[in-house]
């Protein structure tokens, strides 16, 4: 029994002795492939990036030299583009990136979005989002048919928002994944405005991510036509919109009346008379002070904080802390203000 | 005699000398354009007129111009500080439409020149000479305004700029727009850093040219945070033009920044065109 | 004879048994591992990290930084902090009566100012001394507050603290520039069901470092270290990962975690009276979840980094294993209730009995399986035949597996290890077994018995230093 597990065993050694070669030739491959894969990207970097900065900032001829030739050169280039897009705004050159990805990236990218390994496709995905490669909308809309993952599915999303926005808003309308409001967001944030308005015609019928997101994304989009759209959802059934709208409307910093903004400072949730406490920093304290004066003798810490800070904002809000602080006699109240106007003497 | 003004005590030739060279001095140190004007009696009629003229001088002038009487007694010179000939110009032809309008004081007719200066290349003497050679012309022409060109020459400055990020890429094409640049009486000297101990490691901050820093706000080694707090803590912060380029768009972080001290927080991805304006429009407006 | 023989087939069989199951779960962990590393490999990190540096995708975190007698390295620290790349941060310094300069140091190095602020107190901590801000980051503050333990330390911080989340960071670790960005991807992309998250740990020595950035990255050249680095890469890369892919997780480091204030609050935040406070909070979180039954999870993120120094000499190891160990053992034991409990679900049905079994007892069967080996090899012919032969079976299973966490390291950095750098840890890795794991087992054995020797006097248990590695600089 014992000579039987003694062969056994070294036929296990032997298994995991080839395990372990076959690993360390896996890695040192690896390793030897992927410093030649760098010196030839750095390489690509180090003699053309003067010529692509020629190219496309001094509009000197484009030279055939540019054009990639294997994946290392492909990487290069794409680290030279992103370090101009992300850095610089500039059509002219946003408009060369994408024709000449759309002339000698396309095929790469193709081969990518076919590939059977996930994040290979999800970087494709991301170049093509990235460097507007539109000739391949057709080829996403058939990679969309196959089996693809939630992730893939929000580029493909990503990608409709850019190219088509109304194949976008038809497939955000079908349920067929839900995502995360941030992720939601990505997505709205590059809409154009009239595609995004559209979102407010039917309000109540996306689910609440999507409710979330849009009334999150409105503020950022610095246009005064949705005012009026989160004045609306003001008198929303569902508190955490209301919050929303309130947090969205302090943001876009434009409160042109203060009545819809009252019944909030008595609102059960202590959210909302946070919120409230904030939108009237951009409203003159002669019209809020009596609501910040009690907000600032709330029971919630944070909305008396708020409303404190409101008030010291103003040119005369010191002083008429200072009135409170003599006047009043909530121990609570007394104190954030004395901390508030502390805080502002300090900093001036 | 309600007509004739006292004329108050007014400044000769050589009290003004010495105050000349400090103001030539400070047009160098501080950008300051100083422009000299020198008029001259065109038709010398009437004994009183000298008098007059000089009452009615000061009763024209603003508090930072200075007005005094050359030692042959018939030219009289005006220093406008912090102004250019446009100015002085707007200056003359205002007191030269009062003259021809009121009725007390039109026997008088003057001529004038003026010198802008621009550079600390003038002698008093030689401004002096050069400008009474303008005014010693043809007796007949009266109100003529004439103009000394040879110190209006701006000095070229020495900049430096120094430019503090870390992506490679990025930093080359800034390198390259900046050095393109052409702002007139500046030269900049363009050098590069890839993180914020290097920058002060290299000195060039302590010199004092003026120094345009253009940094991100997130560095390896000494980010810019630290590196605005040093540069405007030394005593002659006053030279650094600091522009923040930064990735972080949060209201927060901009704030934090103005309040430290930079000129300007750019949010990226920024227009470099745009850019290359604003600094522009920063050296122009160091001259008048 | 014949009884030896019998003891020794029982004692052979119970340690091959028991290492059979830890192989095979082992195994499980290490496919699972490899199947998540894998989808992930090559897949471009930036896209994620430049989409989200805008504040408008992220959600801001205070930094709790404790710190007790680390005048060397919390500066850098705080540096690297200075350097993240993320929105909006706060950075909460806490000094907790510390006994050299580092109060002094801090003040100096950041012109500390001190400001009134009122603090509320969500948890009661020991007093707090005085408010610092910085004048150079508006977002820097230093707390100086009575001594009172890392765990009172931390709780002052989510005192002070403003935003949602923390993140608490060992005083003499250093963050990489984009770890936090990342650390925090499964919380917002979760829409807040992540509620706790803990990054990966490796090993700073060698490196070259200045003011917080590390560039240049270096094997060490102390084997204990060398140890340690591929310690680290298997505990991480292969167990935490498998864990966090189930919800199983139950211990986060300490050195870099984050999480929801809301839930720490209601944990009632770093208990004070243990050892492990970083355990005991993941494991009353845990907790806390499946009595209030909702769907949170806590996760490991493998690819944010964080660079801490390992102790260089035995003496400092021993304490901070027989330390850890201990601490192990006295969270297992405060919530032992939770043990096969089907009020805990997977918790108390796989992560407790995997973590008494192979985590807890794990050293004393091993240990027992060394003295097996030493036995055999005095007892004759056929035991020390087979006893080699098991001891080969070992060292290799043990290289394989460290080799296999440094490929796993390979794929989640996208990089690869140079060659020299590989065979120097291949070659160590074969050496494991004769000396840095007994070793090992050994200080762990201490630990358990100084918990069952000292399980009664908790109150008056002398506290030990945040970090005691610093001593081996």
């Amino acid at each position: 029994m014992i000579k039987l597990s003694i062969s056994f065993l070294i036929t296990i050694i032997a298994i995991l002795l080839v395990v372990l070669f076959i690993f360390m030739v896996y890695l040192l491959v690896q390793r030897q492939r992927e410093s030649h894969f760098e010196n030839a990207r750095d390489r690509y970097i180090q003699n053309y990036s003067q010529l692509w900065y020629d190219y496309l900032f001094n509009k000197e001829h484009f030279s055939m030299v540019l054009v990639p030739r294997g994946r290392a050169q492909v990487e290069a280039i794409e680290l030279i583009f992103s370090s101009y897009l992300k850095n610089i705004i500039n059509e002219k050159v946003q408009c060369d990136i994408k024709q000449f990805s759309n002339q000698y990236l396309k095929k790469f990218y193709e081969k990518d979005l076919l590939s059977k390994r996930w994040s290979i496709r999800m970087n494709a995905l991301y170049r093509i989002a990235d460097l507007q490669i539109d000739e391949l909308l057709i080829m996403c809309q058939e990679f969309e048919k196959t089996k693809i993952s939630e992730e893939e599915y929000f580029q493909l999303l990503k990608i409709y928002s850019i190219f088509q926005s109304n194949l976008f808003m038809e497939k955000i309308k079908m349920p067929i994944v839900s995502y995360s409001e941030s992720e939601y967001r990505r997505l709205f944030v590059l809409l154009e405005d009239d595609v995004f308005i559209r979102f407010f015609d039917d309000f109540n019928s996306w689910p609440a991510n999507i409710q979330f997101a849009v009334i999150d994304t409105a503020p950022v989009k610095r246009n005064m036509q949705y005012i009026d759209q989160l004045k609306k959802l003001l008198s929303h059934d569902v508190a955490e919109i209301n919050i929303r709208a309130l947090k969205g409307l302090y943001e876009m910093g434009v409160i042109d009346e203060i009545e819809s903004y009252i019944p909030f400072v008595t609102s059960d949730m202590w959210e909302a008379r946070l919120m409230v406490a904030k939108v009237f920093k951009h409203v003159p304290l002669t019209y809020s002070y009596s609501y910040l004066e009690q907000l600032l003798q709330d029971e919630n810490w944070w909305v008396r904080s708020q409303a404190a800070k409101t008030i010291v904002e103003d040119r005369y809000g010191i002083a008429k802390l200072q009135q409170f602080i003599e006047s009043s006699n909530d121990q609570y109240a007394i104190e954030m203000a004395q901390e508030i106007a502390a805080r502002k003497e300090e900093n001036k | 005699m309600d007509d004739i003004i006292i004329a108050h005590e007014i400044m000769q030739e050589h009290e003004i000398e010495r105050y000349f060279e400090i103001w030539r001095e400070s047009v160098m140190r501080s950008r300051l354009t100083i422009t000299a004007v020198f008029l001259k009696i065109a038709n010398t009629t009437e004994p009183n007129t000298n008098h007059q003229v000089t009452s009615f001088l000061q009763s024209k002038l603003r508090k930072t111009d200075l007005l005094f009487q050359l030692s042959d007694g018939n030219h009289w010179g005006i220093f406008f500080l912090q102004s250019s000939d446009v100015e002085a110009r707007a200056f003359l032809k205002r007191i030269f439409a009062i003259l021809k309008a009121e009725r007390k004081l039109q026997h008088i007719a003057l001529n004038a020149s003026i010198t802008e200066i621009r550079n600390n290349n003038v002698m008093f003497e030689d401004l002096l000479v050069k400008n009474k050679e303008m005014l010693a012309g043809d007796e007949q022409l009266t109100w003529t305004i004439t103009e000394v060109k040879d110190y209006s020459e701006q000095p070229t400055e020495l900049v430096k700029v120094s430019i503090i990020e870390q992506n490679a890429i990025f930093r080359q094409v800034l390198e390259s727009g900046l050095n393109r640049l052409d702002i007139p009486h500046f030269t900049l000297e363009v050098k590069n850093y890839e993180d914020g101990y290097s920058f002060l490691q290299s000195d060039s901050y302590k010199t004092g040219h003026l120094h345009l820093v253009i940094m991100n706000d997130i560095l390896p080694r000494k980010n810019g945070l630290e590196i605005l707090h040093i540069m405007r803590n030394m005593p002659n912060e006053k030279k650094f033009i600091i522009y923040m380029l930064s990735e972080r768009n949060s209201e927060g972080a901009a704030l934090n920044a103005y309040e430290g001290g930079v000129d300007e927080y750019i949010v990226k991805p920024f227009n470099l065109r745009l850019l290359e304006a604003k600094i522009k429009r920063t050296f122009a407006r160091f001259w008048l | 004879m014949k009884i030896i023989d019998y003891g020794m087939l029982l004692f052979g069989g119970i340690i091959l048994f028991y290492m059979l199951f830890v192989i095979v779960s082992y195994c499980a962990m290490f496919i699972i591992a490899m199947l998540d590393l894998r989808k992930s490999y090559r897949l471009d990190p930036s896209e994620y990290d430049d989409a989200h540096i805008d504040a408008f995708y992220s959600k801001p975190v205070s930094l709790l930084v404790p710190a007790y007698n680390e005048e060397v390295g919390v500066v850098d620290t705080v540096y690297s902090l200075l350097n993240l790349r993320y929105p909006q941060t706060e950075i909460i310094i806490i000094n907790d009566g510390s006994t050299d300069q580092t109060l002094q140091t801090v003040i100096e190095h950041f012109q500390m100012k001190p400001i009134s602020k009122i603090v509320r107190t969500n948890i009661p901590t020991k007093q707090i001394k005085q408010i610092y801000e910085s004048e150079i980051y508006k977002n820097c503050i230093l707390v100086d507050k009575e001594n009172g333990g890392k765990a009172d330390a931390l709780n002052v911080g989510i005192n002070v603290s403003q935003y949602p989340y923390f993140c608490s960071i060992d005083g003499d670790s250093i963050l990489d520039e984009k770890s936090l960005l990342r650390v925090m991807k499964p919380i917002i992309l979760s829409d807040g069901e992540v509620i706790a998250a803990g990054g990966n740990i490796r090993i700073a020595n060698g490196a070259k470092m200045q003011y917080g950035s590390i560039y240049e990255t270096q094997l060490p050249t102390n084997y204990l270290v060398i140890m340690q680095v591929i310690e680290y890469l298997r505990a991480f890369l292969m167990g935490r990962i498998a864990l966090s892919k189930f919800n199983l997780v139950l211990i986060i480091s300490g050195a870099f975690s984050v999480f929801s204030k809301k839930w720490a609050v209601e944990a009632g935040g770093y208990s004070t009276n243990i050892i492990g406070e970083d355990m005991e909070l993941v494991v009353t979180i845990h907790r806390l979840i499946k009595e209030k039954k909702e769907k949170k999870r806590i996760e490991f993120v493998p690819d944010p980094v964080c660079w801490t120094e390992a102790p260089q000499t035995l003496g400092v190891l021993r304490n901070q294993r027989r330390r850890w160990h201990q601490g192990l053992f006295e969270s297992l034991w405060k919530h032992k209730k939770m043990t096969l409990n089907p009020r805990y679900g997977k918790i108390g049905f796989i992560s407790f009995p995997y973590f008494w079994l192979v985590e807890c007892l794990g050293p004393i069967v091993e240990l027992g399986g060394y003295i097996y080996i030493v036995i055999a090899f005095f007892l004759g012919k056929i035991y020390y035949e087979i006893a080699l032969i098991l001891l080969l079976l070992f060292v290799i299973y043990g290289v394989i597996f460290s080799i296999a966490a440094i490929l796993f390291e390979s794929w989640s950095m996208n990089t690869y290890p140079k060659k020299r750098e590989l065979l120097r840890m291949i070659l160590l890795a074969f050496t494991e077994i004769f000396w840095y794991r007994p070793l090992t087992l050994f200080w762990r054995c201490e630990g358990l018995i100084r918990f069952l020797l000292r399980k009664s006097d908790w109150g008056n248990m002398k506290r030990v230093g945040i970090a005691e590695k610093e001593k081996s600089q």
